[in-house]
């Protein structure tokens, strides 16, 4: 079922692969010592590169994936932005998620109530308001855009699509005659809602949460990269940001690819999860019998 | 024998354009609040003036063609949703307005069975699990004894061997042993009455009369009653004690199934008998003819609702909505020829 | 028996849908009867018995993984595909066979009412097959269009409404129309009466019964209702597990029937008129049919099984003038 879809183990392989990065990372830095560290770590011993006129070197023994312009090692950088990675989307998603889910479940469950056209508007109201130049113009005023402000941000604005699904989903389920006879045999809403309605609707919400890890993994590189990131965490999107702000964008390619490539293959490998487990959706919700 | 049961003028509206799926979910308290606005034409009248009573130990049959009605007087008695007017009484309280705790304590004692075994259990609960939730609901007895008491309804419904059928979902069931399964839900918390809104319509021929009589025993069995409902007469004739013949919201003839069949009143009543086709070849049956098709709910006629199909409809009949008449003993029709 | 020209003969046809796995669902699993012109066959079975898979297998309009493995469907009007005579349908290629589907064969589905296109009109939906089968001009298919309407009932000034517009009596009409519109010899009816209302599907039935008269039609009707299928056929064909249990005249149908199954069938129904008599049903539930029991598939179920019929399948027989049944019991004397 899921095992024998194949886009499905591909991007699980990358995910573990990714996930190996992220913990590898501190351990990394324990073996190789302080001057590896991924924030303000430098390694100067090899000098100035002549072709890049900074301490920037291509990969080496000593170097895997190299250095950047300050010295630094290009490698325990990507490790660090694996686990940053890992933490951004994974915690945006889960509460936008949990809360999305939560909130798709009373709006669906009271469908034309109050409650629900309050949630609905909520929604509607939030999703009108265009989210990225918001960011940009919260990361101007207070300066830069602390990471645990980010991730807030980003949660309240993502539990808008979440919601509507399981709303929709909610409302479809709740007509079901085995929804009716636990009415009658005396369930109360909770009971309904926890028990017969959202066992049904999670795994739609855990698709949608993987779809949101994605989408949160590549805005967070996107806000880096123009500069209204967080600038105490080098993440995927802060080592593009550098490498291009030191101008370095084409003189050392081993700066830009790692990043680029990680911001690339992780979010797909939780695309691809999400779209096999899309599959394991659908045909359960279609199969009657 | 007591009145277990009694229905008095019972009606159900719906604003014309209501989306009838939500309706029990109070959805349309919105609408309600546009009746001010709305015309008296404008309602649909699923339910027009019904009344009856069903009494200790007996199955009551409700009859009619989809849209008489019938359905939703089901879902009004279990209360998943509330009448526009008139009262139900169970055991002599009247249950249209309860408290919270008089709710709970009324969903132990009216229980229903659905017309669709494939979608009436929770396809991720186990049949343990489906079974033994209203226990839990109620916290009737301790755990174990729970699990013990879903064992023991399990083999009244004949499911064998019980414990083997625990821990199966549903989909593994077929469709008559799945309704057993939602006999034995609503049976466990031992109810005074029983709604079986179209139980067999959708299983197999052979299994329909096992399911049929499984009921009838469990109904000695348990000493409850029966509101049947079906739209097929054959089937009330063979499975109820006493019955009411609905048309477009109303009841046209009521009464023992047994004299409604052999001496039908109501022309109503005559033509869907003598549709009802027969396996002897030998058997003519005299076909009444009805004209036309059955008119919606929302535009019903004046006078009497069936004057436009009745094939022995007289002026008064445009005019006057017939009384009920008494044919013969516990038997009675509304009708103008009578 | 007497000299009625036979116009469908089906001979040990075995149908069967392949599931994952190497397993399959074996739906027809051997079967014949026939036909008679101008006449009616009825086929009756509950779920899961296969009688809805015998009309896909006739015009081979199966899905993918429907796989006909053996047996012949002689068809009495091979000149429809350009050919003489009597063929076997399945010697036919697709193009074939497609001149066959509508022109020589035609079918009215289970819920056909529902396969009416919901944009557009109904009249030109029923010329538009006319036109497409037999290529003739707007102004004949119009007129065609008004016959069909007489024999099935349609004020011709209806056929400018879409189907919403129908109420389900007159939508089940149309697809009766669309189904006779091109003259076939024989129709295909399943189910056809399921989604009405008692009073209306009294009334179909009568039209068709009247149709089947005017046009000297032949035709096969399938349903689980043995009491419909009873009136409308000359000749009952009962099926249980993909295979035949017994074939008879109407008449010796509800006298005479050998077979537990079809006696099992005939006291579970519920009867309006006559005694009420007891009701009883058949214990247990029909068989899975990608693996059905071995010997007689209805032995698990039978009050009057023996040894043999759990071991070996019973011979299809006939056991009384054109009255066949396939069961050990009875035809052991």
């Amino acid at each position: 079922m899921f095992k024998a879809n194949k886009l499905g183990i591909i991007g699980v392989v990358i995910l573990l692969l990714f996930l190996f990065f992220a913990l590898f990372g501190p351990i990394y830095v324990e073996m190789m010592g302080n001057s590896y560290s991924p924030m303000g770590g430098m390694d100067t011993s090899l000098g100035i590169n002549p072709e890049t006129n900074s301490y920037a070197w291509p990969p080496s023994l000593k170097h895997p994936m190299g250095t950047d312009s300050k010295g630094s090692d290009i490698f325990s950088q990507f490790l660090n932005g694996s686990y940053l990675a890992f933490l951004i989307g994974i915690s945006i998603a889960l509460g936008a998620a949990i809360l999305g889910v939560i909130m798709g479940l009373i709006s669906g469950y009271w469908g034309g109530r109050w409650i629900d056209s309050l949630i609905m508007r909520s929604a509607d109201a939030l999703v009108s308001i265009p989210f990225l130049p918001l960011l940009i113009v919260i990361a101007a005023v207070v300066g830069s855009l602390h990471l645990f402000t980010f991730i807030m941000i980003m949660m309240v604005f993502s539990w808008v699509g979440v919601c509507r699904v399981i709303r929709a989903q909610t409302l479809s389920l709740r007509t079901r005659p085995y929804i009716d006879s636990a009415r009658v045999a005396g369930a109360s809403s909770s009971r309904i809602i926890f028990k017969h309605i959202a066992p049904n609707v999670i795994p739609l919400g855990f698709y949608e949460l993987t779809m949101i890890v994605g989408a949160a993994i590549i805005t967070e590189s996107g806000i880096s990269f123009l500069g209204f990131g967080d600038p105490t965490q080098m993440s995927w999107g802060m080592m593009i940001n550098f490498c291009t702000a030191q101008g370095h964008t084409f003189k050392a390619p081993w700066w830009l690819l790692p990043p680029g490539f990680g911001i690339t293959l992780l979010s797909m490998a939780f695309y691809l999860i999400g779209r096999a487990f899309d599959e394991i959706v659908n045909p359960r919700l279609r199969k009657m019998e | 024998m007591a009145n277990l049961f009694e229905v008095r003028g019972l009606k159900k509206y719906f604003p014309v354009g209501t989306n009838l799926q939500f309706v029990n979910l109070k959805m349309f308290h919105f609408q309600m609040k546009q009746r001010v606005f709305t015309k008296e034409e404008e309602w649909v009248r699923a339910v027009d003036g019904v009344s009856f009573k069903v009494d200790d130990r007996e199955v009551f049959g409700l009859v009619g063609e989809s849209g008489c009605g019938k359905t939703t007087i089901g879902r009004l008695i279990v209360k998943l949703m509330e009448p526009t007017e008139g009262d139900i009484y169970l055991d002599g309280k009247n249950i249209v307005k309860l408290s919270k705790n008089e709710l709970k304590d009324f969903r132990k004692n009216v229980g229903m069975i659905f017309q669709d075994p494939y979608d009436s259990l929770n396809p991720r609960f186990t049949i343990l699990e489906s079974v033994k939730e209203p226990l839990d609901i109620h916290r009737i007895g301790e755990r174990e004894d729970r699990i013990k008491k879903v064992v023991s309804i399990l083999k009244e419904v004949g499911l064998n061997p019980e414990k083997s059928f625990l821990k199966r979902y549903p989909h593994e069931l077929s469709g008559g042993q799945r309704q057993r399964v939602a006999i034995a839900r609503t049976l466990i918390v031992n109810p005074k009455m029983v709604i079986a809104d179209e139980p067999c319509s959708m299983l197999d021929v052979s299994i329909r009369a096992e399911t049929m009589k499984m009921m009838i025993k469990l109904k000695e069995e348990f000493g409850l009653s029966i509101l049947y409902i079906t739209h097929d007469i054959s089937e009330a004739r063979n499975v109820t004690d006493s019955m009411a013949v609905m048309y477009l919201g109303k009841i046209v003839e009521s009464g023992r199934t047994d004299d409604i069949i052999e001496n039908p009143s109501h022309p109503y009543s005559k033509a869907l008998i003598s549709v009802v086709p027969d396996i002897d070849p030998d058997i003519k049956r005299g076909k009444i003819e009805l004209l036309g098709g059955v008119p919606s709910s929302s535009n019903i006629p004046k006078g009497c609702r069936f004057n436009p199909r009745c094939p022995y409809a007289m002026d008064i009949c445009r005019e006057k909505e017939p009384d009920y008449i008494r044919v013969e003993k516990d038997h009675i029709a509304s009708c103008h020829l009578l | 028996m007497n000299a009625k020209t036979k116009i469908l003969e089906v001979n040990g046809v075995v149908m069967h849908y392949r599931l994952s796995g190497g397993r399959s669902v074996r739906a027809v699993d051997g079967i014949s009867f026939s036909v008679e012109e101008g006449r009616t066959t009825g086929i009756v079975g509950e779920s899961g018995c296969g009688k809805s898979s015998v009309a896909g297998t006739i015009l081979r309009t199966l899905p993918d993984n429907g796989e006909i493995k053996s047996g012949k469907i002689y068809f009495k009007h091979g000149e429809i595909a350009g050919k003489s005579g009597m063929i076997d349908l399945f010697s036919l290629s697709e193009e074939e066979i497609q001149k066959i589907r509508w022109k020589g064969i035609s079918m009215i589905f289970q819920g056909a009412m529902n396969s009416l296109n919901p944009v557009r009109r109904v009249g030109d939906q029923i010329i538009e097959i006319m036109r497409y089968k037999d290529k003739i001009s707007k102004e004949e298919a119009q007129k065609r269009l008004e016959r069909l309407c007489n024999i099935v009932h349609i004020d011709p000034k209806r056929m400018r409404s879409y189907p919403h517009q129908f109420s389900g009596g007159m939508k089940q009409r149309a697809v009766i129309a669309m189904a006779l519109s091109t003259d076939p010899k024989l129709i295909i009816a399943d189910e056809p009466t399921t989604a009405l209302d008692l009073i209306t599907q009294d009334r179909i039935m009568e039209e068709i019964k009247e149709i089947q008269k005017e046009l000297k039609m032949s035709m096969i009707f399938i349903s689980h209702d043995l009491s419909l299928v009873s009136e409308i056929s000359d000749r009952v064909i009962v099926m249980y597990a993909g295979k035949i249990v017994e074939s008879c005249d109407k008449r010796s149908l509800f006298r005479e029937a050998v077979h537990p199954y079809t006696r099992g069938l005939i006291n579970s129904c519920p009867r309006i008129r006559g005694d009420k008599g007891k009701l009883s049903g058949i214990p247990g539930e029909p068989p899975s049919l990608s693996s059905p029991p071995k010997g007689c598939r209805f032995h698990p179920r039978c009050p009057y099984a023996i040894a043999i019929c759990r071991e070996e399948e019973p011979e299809y027989k006939e056991m009384g003038e054109g009255h066949f049944s396939a069961c050990w019991v009875v035809s052991d004397g």
